[in-house]
């Protein structure tokens, strides 16, 4: 992942500074070896010229200066000169000649000293160019005699600076040097004044000197000092890197390795190795610091995971408490289709944190319905719980009494059996007589009811209030009774409603909530509901909503006499003997009704059936106790309105379910039907509905059937 | 209640029934067949007067179709609509030999 390495920047930066060193370190040598080679060369030049001066005799020079045109431009002159031929010239000619030679043999020797010098030459200016009177040449010896040259410029601009000048007014700068590059040659030439006794300048003396070798010497020098460089700076870079590499770069690199993978190894809780670094240095104290962030790390993640998982855990707790509590309530509307006596609905709006309200409706038999509210202490699962267990066990004591201030009490000492939470709860509870619109409540600490009777507002029914049910055994309730007239409402609901509170800690109320329902006071019991349940939303509008908001509407219509017509209710022993005089009164007080003739024909087939089965099974592996005869009780009504008969028949036999018999195969041939299970069947087949209880000790089998 | 008229010669028996063949009825009816059954080879129910029926009912015209199955042949006669009713939805329909 990364695009650059320590290392690879580390030599890449040193070999540059190595390069640079090396440069460096070879430019200025090979400036001072020029430097020190031209000056030690100038040297000898320079003691070549004294030697030069000493050996050429400035007479000779003013002589042949004097002449200059004669031996210049004298072609036979200088054709005699050059064979050495002396035999016609004249007496001082012959000694100038003689001399020149001399001096001639002298310089050639001079020059010839060192290998290095060229070409030695003596010059005289003369106007653009010059007399040139010696010209040696190291290596070979055409003897030149004296001729007249070309000056190149810088020769000139010497001669300028020098010439006519005396002795001390050049002494300072009268040693020139520069450099001719003569094709691939390099060459240094040497001017120097030649001075005559009066110490004026007469002449210049140049001396050419190859400075090829010196260059070659340089370069050899350089070329050895490069190696050298190099090698001490390879060798610097190595023991440097060997260094760093040990404890700089191996460290990190290693520190990079160890810190790589910090998350897998939290994630995996594996334990991390102990960073082996002992360099004593930051880079140490950096690897102790990684490991204790590690360890860190590890702690905060373990720590993040455990509180996570709680999190998880109460999350889960609620979940399950929420699903407990709305699974148990019932929430099919409307719950009783059939029954047209009375209207019932209800909500439970669950707080956040569920609290353990409840609401139920049940039948305990066909002429009582229970109405219940709730509210328990506490929230979460444990309440939820004490929830389920308080419904359960008051819809098992309404089986045994219809007196909800003796179902309060056992209840009450029931719950606090296993009372170790010290939960209660308060309940409204009323059980109410549908046929004569009688209802019988007791109210265990809960909100007052609202009732609006027919034609009348909601208001608060202020009923006595027995303590909370689950707080103190042995307790005794009171019960009231209200007679509903055909039309009265009921509106029951739990703390959650006045005590909604909104963004400013404000209470709804109970005010407000009669208010919601006066609102719109005959609207039907799902209407009712919504009204108030809008009402308080709008109210809490932001606000978290604390508790549970439970509301059971409840209407009462009554019986209609007229349209529902009763059978009166015929009881006998469950003997078979008895079975055709039920049967004809039966079919007798169907036919007074205005039954059809067909449906009556069924109704009597089906109802014979059932009682014959019951006459014959009832006591069947039963202990027989005299003092307690089988009863069957056949009882119905009819609803002429929607056309439609309903028989109920009873029995305190053992308890049995016909509608769980199997049919019998109807296909089978005589040989192989049975004779069983066929009196059921035809039941079942001729009436449109058949519905088994089991309550109150009692077997109850409801059969309907459109007439 | 039940009325219950019989006749055969020569193996060939008719049985006429008028009322109610109800849980009580059938057993009685029942009773009153001990023998006579024995020699039939055909026999013919009657049910013009037969109004209603009962799983007792059907359960002796089971025993007498088994019994008659053996022995020859057996027929049920003018049998009205709602004894229909119940032999149709009993399967009795397809078991008995309805004319």
């Amino acid at each position: 992942m990364r695009k650059k390495s320590i290392v690879t920047t580390s030599i890449v930066r040193l070999t540059i500074l190595g390069l640079a060193i090396l440069i460096s370190v070879s430019i200025v040598t090979g400036i001072q070896f020029y430097n020190k080679m031209s000056s030690e060369y100038q040297e000898i030049a320079s003691t070549f010229f004294k030697i030069v001066t000493y050996e050429v005799d400035s007479d000779l020079i003013n002589q042949m200066v004097d002449r200059k045109d004669e031996f210049a431009n004298n072609d036979d002159f200088i054709q005699k000169y050059s064979e050495g031929n002396n035999q016609n010239m004249d007496k001082d000619t012959q000694k100038l000649y003689n001399k020149w030679l001399q001096t001639d043999w002298l310089l050639y020797e001079t020059v010839s000293y060192n290998k290095n010098f060229i070409t030695f030459q003596i010059l005289i200016p003369d106007g653009d160019g010059a007399i040139c009177l010696w010209t040696e040449k190291s290596n070979d010896k055409p003897k030149q005699p004296i001729q007249r040259k070309e000056l190149s410029y810088r020769e000139k601009a010497y001669i300028d600076s020098v010439y006519g000048k005396d002795k001390e007014e050049n002494s300072e700068n009268d040693k020139g040097f520069f450099l001719v590059n003569f094709d691939t040659q390099m060459i240094g030439t040497v001017i120097n004044p030649i001075y005559d006794e009066n110490g004026e300048a007469i002449a210049i003396a140049e001396l050419d000197i190859d400075l090829s070798q010196i260059i070659y010497a340089i370069l050899k020098l350089i070329l050895l000092i490069s190696v050298l460089t190099i090698l001490i700076i390879a060798f610097a870079l190595e023991l440097y890197f060997y260094f760093t590499r040990r404890e700089i770069l191996y460290p990190i690199q290693k520190l990079e390795k160890e810190t790589k993978n910090v998350a897998d190894r939290i994630k995996n809780d594996e334990e991390i190795e102990p960073i082996e670094i002992h360099t004593n240095d930051e880079i140490e104290s950096l690897a102790h610091s990684f490991e204790s962030m590690e360890e860190n790390l590890r702690t905060m993640f373990k720590e993040n995971i455990a509180i996570t998982s709680e999190q998880e855990h109460i999350k889960a707790e609620l979940n399950l408490a929420s699903t407990i509590q709305t699974d148990m309530l019932n929430k099919d509307f409307p719950p009783f289709p059939e029954r047209n006596e009375f209207h019932i609905y209800a909500s439970m709006t669950p707080a956040k944190e569920v609290g353990g309200d409840f609401y139920d409706y049940f039948l305990i038999d066909e002429n009582h319905l229970a109405l219940v509210i709730a509210d328990v202490s506490g929230k979460g699962v444990p309440a939820a719980l004490f929830m389920m267990r308080t419904m359960l066990m008051i819809k098992s004591l309404a089986t045994s009494t219809l007196s909800p201030s003796k179902i309060l009490g056992s209840l009450n000492n029931m719950l606090q059996e296993n009372n170790k939470g010290r939960m209660f709860v308060t309940i409204w509870l009323g059980i109410l007589d549908i046929e004569n619109g009688i209802l019988r409540a007791s109210n265990a600490g809960h909100e007052f009811p609202f009732i609006k009777r027919p034609g009348g507002e909601f208001e608060v029914y202020k009923d006595k209030h027995g303590f909370i049910v689950g707080g103190k055994s042995n307790l005794t309730y009171k019960e009231y009774q209200l007679e509903l007239e055909p039309g009265t409402k009921l509106f029951l609901y739990t703390d959650g409603l006045p005590e909604a509170k909104n963004v400013n800690n404000e209470m709804f109320r109970i005010d407000a909530s009669i208010d919601a329902l006066n609102e719109d006071a005959n609207a039907n019991v799902e209407e009712l509901i919504t009204n108030v349940k809008a009402k308080v939303m709008d109210f809490m509008k932001d606000a978290e909503q604390f508790d549970d908001l439970t509301m059971l509407s409840f209407e009462y219509n009554g019986v209609d006499k007229d349209k529902n017509v009763k059978i009166p209710k015929i009881s006998v022993e469950a003997d078979v003997d008895n079975v055709p005089g039920v049967i004809e009164y039966l079919g007798n007080t169907l036919d007074e009704i205005g039954c059809d003739a067909k449906a009556i024909k069924h109704i009597k087939l089906a109802t014979e059936e059932i009682i014959v089965n019951i006459a014959n099974y009832a006591y069947y592996d039963y202990d027989f106790n005299p003092d307690k005869p089988c009863v069957i009780i056949v009882s119905g009504r009819v609803n002429t309105e929607l056309g439609e008969a309903t028989i109920i028949i009873r029995d305190n036999g053992i308890p049995f379910n016909p509608l769980a018999k199997k049919d019998p195969n109807t296909t089978l041939k005589a040989k192989e039907r049975k004779a069983g299970g066929l009196g059921i069947f035809l039941t079942k087949k001729f009436m449109d509905n058949v519905q088994y209880e089991y309550n109150n000790n009692q077997n109850i089998l409801i059969l309907t059937k459109k007439i | 209640m039940l009325e219950v008229n019989t006749h055969s010669e020569n193996g060939k028996g008719t049985i006429e029934l008028i009322g109610e063949l109800d849980t009580t009825s059938s057993v009685e009816f029942e009773k009153s067949l001990d023998g006579f059954l024995d020699d039939l080879t055909d026999l013919t129910i009657d049910m013009k007067k037969l109004d209603y029926i009962t799983s007792a009912g059907l359960r002796v015209l089971l025993y007498i179709e088994q019994t008659m199955e053996d022995q020859g042949e057996m027929r049920v006669i003018n049998v009205c609509e709602d004894v229909m009713d119940v032999f149709e939805v009993s399967g009795f329909s397809e078991v008995l030999n309805i004319q």
